[in-house]
């Protein structure tokens, strides 16, 4: 297993942006723990109860198949590679009429992988004026394909006066 | 005038007066020395006194008459200075009134000079001055003419920049009302869609809209760049 490999791990459970958020402030909790009193020892053991089960679990199995050490430095390393990579994962926002159920997200989320071919992290924001549909922004492209923007669309062609 | 004559006359009588006493003096100093001859002086003193006396006399009688005579003179002189003050005043009167008068010609006779003299230079200016002028006014006549032709063209173009300039603010005014409109359009639409389809819409319509708009963007390409 390489290194994206690895990390991958530690993110495919990610759907959305406020799920991102959390993971970064678990590397930045292990960041903070790698020189705190006991440092030299394996790091899962010392930060069980500061970070997700989850979390917890993938690095225990980065630490059981040697991809990270007792070693301070190496330590640091890892945490801060996974940092970059999990800031580097690219977002898709979507702006909807309602607040979607966690089973919805992930449905969403598989779609926009599989269609994307990798990971994606949806950053959802509700906007009832948009009536139904989604507005969806990626890598620089805008598509409008709300009711609310078909709405202001007919009305702005239509010559009132 | 008057008081140097007053002075002299004053000064005669004193000087006058003093011989007479010098004389009186000088006569009792010569009795006592020939005091011997004292009873024949006493005779000729008598005779001296006398005749002393008769000389006093007449030495005062000359006195005031030569005082008499002195202020007698003295009224005359100021007469005199009094009537010659009164020609003198008469005479520079005369003078001035003459030096006015000769004044007063001189000056209307310069003034007529320079009123004609100035008349004449304004008459030869004015005939200059028309003669330039005409020739100035021949020489713009032309451009005049070009400019006057000009001037229907210039203000056709001119009203055709602000007609221009007043659609541009009308449709200016135009589109912002309508943007205006439209905005309370959308509004008034916004609202009525809210409060009827957002609410009849349910959840489960919900999410088939959003995968279909995410179908509609897949067509659309809007996930190529990720994958390129």
């Amino acid at each position: 297993m390489n290194q994206n490999e690895l990390f991958e791990k530690f993110t495919v459970e990610l759907k959305n942006k406020e799920q991102l958020i959390i993971l970064l402030d678990e590397i930045e909790t292990a960041l903070q723990f790698i020189y705190k009193e006991g440092g030299g020892q394996l790091i899962s053991a010392r930060l069980e109860g500061h970070v997700s089960e989850g979390f917890l679990a993938n690095l225990e199995w980065a630490e059981k198949n040697g991809y990270v050490t007792s070693e301070l430095e190496a330590q640091k390393d890892f945490f801060n590679q996974l940092k970059k990579f999990a800031q580097g994962l690219p977002l898709c926002k979507l702006v909807l009429a309602f607040s979607p159920k966690p089973d919805f997200l992930s449905k969403i989320s598989d779609w926009v992988n599989k269609e994307a071919g990798k990971r994606i992290i949806l950053d959802i924001y509700t906007d009832e004026n948009i009536l139904a549909g989604a507005i969806i922004e990626f890598e620089g492209n805008y598509r409008d394909l709300s009711f609310g923007g078909q709405l202001s669309e007919v009305i702005s062609k239509r010559s009132l006066i | 005038m008057t008081e140097i004559v007053l002075i002299v006359s004053l000064l005669l009588n004193i000087l006058m007066v003093v011989v007479v006493s010098y004389l009186v003096y000088k006569g009792d100093q010569i009795l006592s020395e020939f005091q011997p001859f004292l009873k024949q002086g006493e005779q000729a003193r008598q005779a001296v006194g006398k005749k002393a006396n008769e000389v006093l006399a007449r030495t005062i009688g000359m006195s005031s008459e030569l005082i008499k005579n002195s202020v007698d003179e003295s009224k005359r002189n100021m007469k005199i200075s009094e009537e010659f003050r009164a020609e003198i005043e008469g005479k520079m009167r005369a003078g001035v009134e003459q030096t006015l008068t000769d004044s007063r010609k001189v000056f209307q006779n310069q003034s007529k000079d320079i009123i004609s003299t100035y008349q004449t230079m304004f008459s030869v200016l004015n005939r200059e001055v028309s003669s330039q002028t005409k020739k100035k006014v021949e020489e713009l006549i032309p451009d005049l003419q070009k400019q006057l032709e000009q001037v229907p063209r210039m203000v056709e173009e001119k009203l055709g920049q602000e007609l221009s300039r007043v659609d541009r603010q009308v449709e200016a005014y135009k589109q912002e009302k309508l943007k205006q409109v439209d905005s309370q359009i959308y509004q008034v639409v916004n609202d009525v869609a809210r409060a009827t389809i957002g609410r009849s819409v349910d959840i489960s319509a919900h999410e088939e809209l959003v995968m279909e708009a995410l179908e509609k963007a897949k067509k659309e390409n809007i996930f190529e760049a990720r994958t390129a």
